[in-house]
């Protein structure tokens, strides 16, 4: 058995790129069977509110300005996405991702993580689409395979907000400075979004080298 | 989950983002053109050739 854990951001497009070539590095492992994902909470934007702002507003503002700079940054990482049968929308909502992240949980509970993180990265990131509402959140939640009634319960309440305060403690704690941040049988570890061979290599090592979890 | 001990492997990555900041990078590497790989390069944990946003 191999576990896998990956913290993430919807917000995030290293993420986003990562997240097709990790899944098809396991699915040409042989192993799939044997190996479990665990995908954990790290807000890359953890002082938004909950009203969106234009991302390539921020990305303009980290280039001091400069709108050849961020717009080269942008068209990049849409060109990097692209190659891999991505949408990527330039202009796309960034708020409190907190809610998501805990429907994120909710989504784990039922199965449903990968599908539910595949549905709000690629409506976000792809098309630009706010995912932050309760509304949308509820729909992707349940079009992932959470129960509806769960999925609006948990939009209520707080459930899981302890558990996502619990993944960005113990990203601090296990030195994450970079996201997608991948660690394989608990002690390998990839940060940044690498190519799906590094990662199928990654597999290939921690499945050889036994799992300590 | 404890707080692991971690061997960092050293991989091709082309993009990552800071979680302190929000900031994403990528290496300076040549745009690819729709259906090629992935573009490699080193970025975490050495960013520094990478335009940081």
């Amino acid at each position: 058995m191999l576990h896998i854990d990956i913290w993430a951001d919807f917000a995030c497009p290293a993420c986003y790129l990562a997240k097709p070539r990790i899944d098809q590095a396991i699915a040409a492992s042989g192993h799939a069977d044997a190996i479990t994902v665990t995908y954990r909470s790290l807000e890359l934007f953890p002082d938004a509110g909950p009203e969106p702002f234009d991302s390539f507003e921020h990305v303009l503002h980290k280039f001091g300005g400069d709108q050849a700079q961020a717009a080269r940054l942008e068209e990049h990482m849409a060109a990097l996405a692209r190659a891999q049968g991505q949408p990527y929308a330039i202009h796309h909502p960034v708020a409190s991702s907190f809610d998501a992240h805990r429907m994120l949980h909710l989504a784990a509970e039922h199965g449903a993580a990968s599908e539910f993180m595949d549905a709000v990265q690629r409506d976000l990131l792809g098309e630009g689409v706010n995912v932050y509402t309760a509304a949308y959140l509820a729909k992707a939640a349940t079009r992932a395979g959470v129960p509806a009634a769960r999925a609006k319960a948990l939009l209520a309440g707080d459930e899981y907000a302890n558990a996502v305060r619990a993944d960005t403690k113990l990203a601090r704690e296990a030195g994450v400075t970079a996201v997608p941040f991948t660690i394989l049988g608990g002690r390998l570890a990839i940060p940044g979004a690498a190519t799906a061979n590094a990662y199928a290599d990654a597999i290939t090592q921690a499945l050889t080298t036994g799992d300590p979890q | 989950m404890n707080p692991p001990k971690l061997t960092i492997l050293t991989t091709d990555t082309d993009a990552a983002c800071d979680p302190e900041t929000g900031a994403c990078a990528i290496p300076q590497t040549p745009i690819p053109s729709p259906g090629a790989p992935p573009v490699t390069g080193a970025v975490p944990p050495g960013m520094e050739e990478t335009p940081s946003v």
